[in-house]
C-alpha cells in the first residue's frame, strides 16, 4: 500500500515538475535537461521490459534511428503532419520489427545480442550510403513539434511516460509476470508448460522496438534535425542496458531510478567538473555495482 | 554504506538547484566538445580561450571588468548542445555565446538560440546548411570559413596546376560527405574528370581496397578529405601500392605533429587555414605566447582560433566601454549596449595569427569572418606556402616524384 | 590479374588486424565466459604505452611489446581482484555494467592524457617498409602482425587442448562448481585467464601503434567487430576466427577495390554477414 502510493506521489512530481520549474532562473534548462531524462526513462524501460524474456537487444539503436528517420524524410521530403509521420514511423518499425524478431529471437544470449547489434549497424550503413532518400551524413533538417514549445514536448513525452509505465506494469502484474519469467530461466520448461515462447518474445520484441522508435521521432521534432552518426549512436543502446542494471533489472522502478540518477549524475559532473568529469561517472557506474550488485533498489530491497 | 550512498544522492539532487552570483564582470559562455571524439578540438579551443583571458585580465580587463568564461561539453551531440545552451543563456543569463565546433550541433541549437538572441561569435561549424540557419540572425558573427571557401580555393588551385583527373576520397561523416558533395561539381565545372569518388569510414581506415582501386585508375591528384587520424595510415598504403599520382593532397583539420617529420610527408600538399608558420607578426607573438603558457607549440588552428574568439570579443566589449567611460554617468540599456557591441564587431578590423580579420557579408549570412585558405606543400619537414601566388613562399613541385625515385 | 592478386594480400593482411584484435576477447568470452565491454580500451592503452615507451623513453615497439603486454596483464588481473572478481557470482548483465564503467574510465583518462593532440603516432624506421613483388606491394610492418596472430591463435589453441590450464579454463567454462569440485581452483583459473586476455589485448595494442595510431577512442569499435567475430566462428573457436577473420578481410577488400562504392558499404556488409551467419547457423559457421 504504501509502494503504491509513494509511485502515484512520484508520477505526480514529475506531472507538476514544470510548474516548479516555471519559477526557477533558467526554467527552459530543467525542462530541457528533464526531458531528457524522461526520454532516457522510456528506452530504459523499453529495454527492461524485453529483457524480462531472456533476450538482451542492442536493437535499440537501430529502432530509434529507423523512427527518427522514417519520421523526418515523411516530414521533410513528402510534407506529411507530424503526427501522421510519426504514425507511419511506428507502422514500419513494427512490421521491422516482427521480421526481425521471428528470425532473431531464437538465438540466445550474446548470438541474439549481435545479430541485434548487426542490425543496427546495418540500418545506419543504409542510411549514410542512401543518400538520395536520407542527404546521407549531412542530415535531415526538418521542424520541430509546438513550434518548440518545451512545456508541450515535457507533457508530450510524459503522457508517452505514464503510458509505458502502465504496459511494464501491466506485464509484471499480469501471467505475463510468469511466463516470462519461465521463459528467461528454462525455456524448454517454459515451452512443456504450453507457453508460445516465440511468439510471446516476437509481441515482446515489436513492443519495445515500437517504444524506441517513438523516442526515436521525439528526439526528430525537438531538435528539428538529425545525422545518423548521432541517432544511431551504439550509446543509446549502452546507456539503456547501463542504465536498466544501475537501477534495477526486472522492474519497472529500477529502470527508471537507474536513468533519472545516471542523467542527472553526468549533467551534474559536466557542469561542475568539466574536463575529464566521464572519469568520475565511470567510477560511481564501477563502484555501484560493486556494492549494490542488484542495482540502486537494492539499497531498500536488501532490508 | 547505504547511508552513505543516501546521503550522497541527496547532495546531488540538491547541488543542481544552486547557482552561482556574479561581480563585476564579463560573462561568456563557451559551448565546445570536452568528452567524446571531439574533445582534442574542445581542449585545444580552451587552451586558446584560456590564454586570451589570462592575457586580457592580467592587464586589468576591460575598464577593470575581468572576463569569465563558462565552459560547457557539448558532447558533439545536437540534444545535449541544446539543453547547454539552454543553461548557458537562460539560467546563467549569458549575453555571450562563444566556441562551437560540429556543423550539426550548431544546427541543432539554432532554434533554442534564436529564442534568446545572444550575441553569438562563432568559431565553429562549415556546413551550408548551418549557414542557412543562421541566414537572417544579426547578432551571428561567424569566424571559421564556410566550407564552399575552402573548396573554391582549392579548385582555383588545382586549376593552377595543370592537372586534368582527380581521384577524390572522402570520409563518411557530415565533414566528409558534405565537402564533397560540394566539390564535386565545382571539380567537374573546371572541367576536372572525376575517375574515383568513394567514401570510408574514418577511424577505422583499412585503406589498402581503395587505394588498389585508385592506383587502377590513375589519377593526376589524389584529393582526399579526413581527419588527422587517417592521414598517416592513408600515406603508408600509398607508398606501400606504389601509388603515384602527380600530387596527394589530404585536407584533416588538423594535422598529426609528428607527420612532418616523417619522410613519407614531402611533397605532399595541402589546404590549411593556418600554420604555425605563417609570415604574420600576430602569429609569431601568438605563437610565443603559446608556447610560454603549455611549454608547447600550437598543434592546430583551433588553439589560435579560440584565441582569437575572445580577443575579438573583448575589443568589441572594450569599444563600446570606452564610449561609456568618456561620458560619466551614461548608461546604455541592454538592448542599447548589444547593439553597440553588434555595431562594434561589424566595423572590426583586426590584425590576428590568422591575418586581418573584419566580418563581411557571405552567401547567406552578414558577418562572416575569415575566408582565406592557403595551399601549402610539405618540404623537408617544412610547411611552404605555394598558393595563391602572392603569399608564396616557395615553388610548388609538381609532378611530385614517383616513390621510387626518391631517397628513402 | 596483378590487381586480384593484390585484393587477395590486402584482405590476407587486414584478417591479421582482426585476428590479433579478437584473439584476447576470445579467451574471456568464450572460454571462460567473461564478458568484458572494457577489451578496446585496455587495447587502447596498450597503444598509448608504446607511443609512451616509444617517445619517452626510445624504447622501440618490438622491444618494449612484452613489457607492455605484461604491465596490461597486471592491469586485467588487478581489475580482476578488485572489481570483476565480485561481480562473477551475481547475474551476467553485471559484468556488462562494471567493465562499461571500466572502459568509460580509461577512454577519459587517455582523452586528459592526450589534451589537445587528436592522435598519436610512432615512426619506427619500419614503418612503412614494404617490399614490391612484381607490382604487388606488401607492407612489412603488416605481414608482422599477420605472423604474430597467426602464432598467437597457434599457441593458444595448443595450450587450450593440451595443458592442465587450459583444460581447466575449459571445464571452468562448462560448470564451475563441478570444476571446483574436482579440485580445480575457479578463482586463479579466471584470474590468470581474464589477465591473458587483456594481456593479449594490450599486445594487439601495440601491434596496432606500429600500423596505425592511437586515439582515446579506437577501442569501441574493436570491441564490437571482435564479439561479432567471435559469435561468427562460434563461443570458445579458436580455430574459427582464423577463419572468420580471413573470410572478413578477403570480401572487405574485394569489396573495397572492384564495387563503385563499396569501402562506404563495408561495415554495413561486414555486419551483415555476420547477422545471415548468425541466422543459418546459430551456434555460429565454425562449431565443430
Amino acid at each position: 500500500m504504501k509502494k503504491k502510493i509513494l509511485s502515484y506521489l512520484g508520477i505526480f512530481i514529475v506531472a507538476i515538475f514544470p510548474l516548479i520549474a516555471y519559477f526557477m532562473p533558467g526554467t527552459k534548462y530543467f525542462l530541457q535537461v528533464s526531458i531528457d531524462i524522461l526520454m532516457y526513462t522510456i528506452l530504459a524501460l523499453s529495454w527492461d521490459m524485453l529483457v524480462r524474456t531472456g533476450q538482451a537487444s542492442f536493437a535499440i539503436p537501430g529502432f530509434y534511428g529507423l523512427g527518427a528517420y522514417v519520421a523526418a524524410i515523411f516530414t521533410k521530403t513528402l510534407g506529411f503532419p507530424i503526427i501522421f509521420s510519426i504514425i507511419i514511423a511506428l507502422l514500419i518499425s513494427s512490421i521491422v520489427a516482427w521480421l526481425l524478431g521471428y528470425l532473431t529471437l531464437r538465438l540466445k544470449g550474446m548470438y541474439f545480442a549481435i545479430a541485434t547489434l548487426a542490425f543496427s549497424l546495418i540500418l545506419m550503413t543504409l542510411v549514410i550510403q542512401l543518400k538520395d532518400i536520407t542527404h546521407g551524413s549531412e542530415g535531415i533538417s526538418t521542424i520541430t513539434m509546438f513550434a518548440g514549445n518545451k512545456y508541450m514536448i515535457y507533457y508530450l513525452i510524459f503522457i508517452t511516460f505514464v503510458i509505458v509505465i502502465g504496459i511494464s506494469e501491466y506485464i509484471q502484474r499480469s501471467k505475463y509476470w510468469y511466463s516470462f519469467t519461465a521463459i528467461r530461466t528454462n525455456e524448454q520448461v517454459a515451452k512443456v508448460m504450453g507457453i508460445n515462447t516465440v511468439r510471446q518474445k516476437v509481441v515482446m520484441f515489436v513492443i519495445s522496438a515500437m517504444i524506441a522508435s517513438l523516442i526515436g521521432t521525439y528526439e526528430t521534432f525537438i531538435a528539428g534535425f538529425i545525422e545518423p552518426h548521432s541517432v544511431f549512436n551504439l550509446s543509446i543502446g549502452v546507456m539503456a542496458l547501463a542504465m536498466v542494471i544501475f537501477g534495477g533489472i526486472y522492474s519497472t522502478i529500477g529502470p527508471i531510478v537507474g536513468a533519472v540518477i545516471l542523467k542527472i549524475i553526468d549533467e551534474i559532473l559536466s557542469t561542475t567538473i568539466g574536463l575529464g568529469y566521464m572519469i568520475v561517472y565511470g567510477l560511481i557506474i564501477v563502484i555501484t555495482i560493486l556494492y549494490l550488485p542488484k542495482g540502486v533498489l537494492g539499497i531498500w530491497q536488501k532490508k | 554504506m547505504k547511508k552513505f550512498l543516501q546521503i550522497i544522492l541527496t547532495i546531488i539532487v540538491v547541488s543542481m538547484f544552486v547557482s552561482c552570483g556574479k561581480g563585476n564582470k564579463i560573462v561568456m559562455g563557451a559551448l565546445i566538445p570536452l568528452s567524446g571524439p571531439g574533445a582534442a578540438v574542445g581542449i585545444g579551443t580552451k587552451e586558446g580561450m584560456d590564454l586570451a583571458v589570462e592575457e586580457i585580465n592580467a592587464s586589468g580587463g576591460i575598464y577593470g571588468k575581468k572576463i569569465e568564461i563558462i565552459y560547457e561539453d557539448d558532447g558533439n551531440n545536437p540534444k545535449q548542445a541544446i539543453a547547454k545552451v539552454e543553461k548557458l543563456l537562460g539560467k546563467d543569463e549569458v549575453k555571450y555565446l562563444i566556441g562551437g565546433m560540429a556543423s550539426g550541433v550548431t544546427i541543432g541549437i539554432a532554434d533554442t538560440v534564436k529564442n534568446y538572441k545572444p550575441i553569438m561569435a562563432w568559431i565553429g561549424a562549415a556546413s551550408r546548411f548551418a549557414e542557412e540557419k543562421y541566414a537572417d540572425a544579426d547578432w551571428f558573427f561567424h569566424y571559421h570559413p564556410w566550407e564552399y571557401y575552402n573548396i573554391q580555393s582549392t579548385a582555383d588551385f588545382f586549376a593552377s596546376t595543370g592537372a586534368k583527373t582527380i581521384a577524390i576520397l572522402f570520409e563518411d561523416s557530415a565533414f566528409g560527405s558534405g565537402g564533397s558533395a560540394l566539390a564535386i561539381p565545382m571539380f567537374e565545372a573546371k572541367g576536372f574528370k572525376i575517375v574515383v569518388k568513394e567514401s570510408f569510414k574514418s577511424g577505422s581506415p583499412n585503406f589498402t581496397p581503395l587505394l588498389t582501386k585508385v592506383k587502377a585508375a590513375n589519377p593526376d591528384i589524389l584529393y582526399v578529405i579526413c581527419y588527422a587520424a587517417d592521414v598517416i595510415p592513408l600515406m603508408n598504403a600509398v607508398k606501400e601500392l606504389d601509388v603515384n599520382p602527380k600530387l596527394i593532397y589530404p585536407v584533416p583539420p588538423a594535422w598529426p605533429a609528428e607527420f612532418a617529420s616523417m619522410p613519407i610527408s614531402e611533397y605532399v600538399a595541402q589546404l590549411n587555414f593556418w600554420t604555425p608558420d605563417f609570415p604574420y607578426e600576430e602569429t609569431k607573438k601568438f605563437n610565443e605566447k603559446f608556447q610560454k603558457k603549455y611549454g608547447k607549440m600550437p598543434v592546430s588552428y583551433w588553439q589560435p582560433l579560440g584565441y582569437v574568439n575572445i580577443i575579438s570579443l573583448a575589443e568589441a566589449i572594450k569599444a563600446v566601454e570606452a564610449e561609456l567611460q568618456k561620458e560619466a554617468g551614461k548608461k546604455y540599456s541592454d538592448e542599447e549596449y548589444k547593439q553597440k557591441v553588434i555595431q562594434a564587431l561589424a566595423n572590426q578590423n583586426l590584425d590576428t595569427p590568422f591575418g586581418k580579420l573584419t566580418f563581411k557579408p557571405s552567401q547567406k549570412i552578414k558577418y562572416q569572418g575569415f575566408t582565406n585558405w592557403l595551399t601549402t606543400q610539405f618540404r623537408k619537414g617544412k610547411l611552404e606556402i605555394v598558393f595563391p601566388t602572392e603569399y608564396k613562399t616557395a615553388d610548388l613541385v609538381y609532378p611530385a616524384p614517383k616513390w621510387k625515385d626518391r631517397q628513402n | 590479374m596483378n590487381t586480384f592478386i593484390q585484393v587477395l594480400v590486402n584482405g590476407i593482411l587486414q584478417s591479421g588486424t582482426y585476428m590479433i584484435t579478437t584473439l584476447g576477447l576470445a579467451l574471456a568470452v568464450g572460454v571462460v565466459g567473461i564478458l568484458n565491454l572494457a577489451h578496446g580500451e585496455f587495447l587502447m592503452v596498450g597503444a598509448f604505452l608504446s607511443i609512451i615507451f616509444y617517445t619517452v623513453f626510445g624504447i622501440d615497439p618490438l622491444i618494449s611489446i612484452l613489457i607492455v603486454s605484461l604491465l596490461i596483464l597486471l592491469l586485467g588481473i588487478g581489475t580482476y581482484k578488485i572489481s570483476l572478481k565480485k561481480v562473477l557470482d551475481s547475474a551476467e548483465v553485471n559484468q556488462l555494467l562494471l567493465t562499461f564503467g571500466i572502459s568509460i574510465i580509461l577512454q577519459n583518462i587517455a582523452v586528459l592524457y592526450s589534451g589537445s593532440k587528436e592522435v598519436m603516432v610512432i615512426n619506427p624506421p619500419y614503418r612503412d617498409l614494404s617490399w614490391n613483388i612484381e607490382g604487388i606491394g606488401i607492407s612489412f610492418s603488416k605481414t608482422l602482425v599477420f605472423i604474430i596472430a597467426l602464432i598467437l591463435v597457434i599457441t593458444l589453441f595448443y595450450i587450450l587442448n593440451n595443458t592442465k590450464v587450459g583444460k581447466s579454463m575449459r571445464a571452468v567454462e562448462q560448470n564451475r562448481y563441478g570444476a571446483y569440485i574436482v579440485g580445480i581452483n575457479a578463482d586463479r583459473i579466471f584470474k590468470i585467464a581474464f589477465g591473458v586476455s587483456v594481456g593479449l589485448a594490450g599486445l594487439a595494442g601495440v601491434m596496432l601503434s606500429i600500423i596505425l595510431y592511437a586515439t582515446p577512442f579506437i577501442g569501441f569499435n574493436y570491441t564490437l567487430k571482435a564479439f561479432a567475430i567471435i559469435m561468427m566462428a562460434g563461443m570458445g573457436n579458436l580455430r574459427g576466427i582464423l577463419w572468420s577473420s580471413l573470410i572478413l578481410g578477403i570480401i572487405e577488400s574485394a569489396l573495397g577495390t572492384y564495387v563503385p562504392g563499396g569501402t562506404g558499404w563495408s561495415e554495413g556488409i561486414f555486419f551483415f554477414i555476420i547477422l545471415i551467419i548468425l541466422l543459418v547457423k546459430p551456434e555460429g559457421i565454425f562449431k565443430k
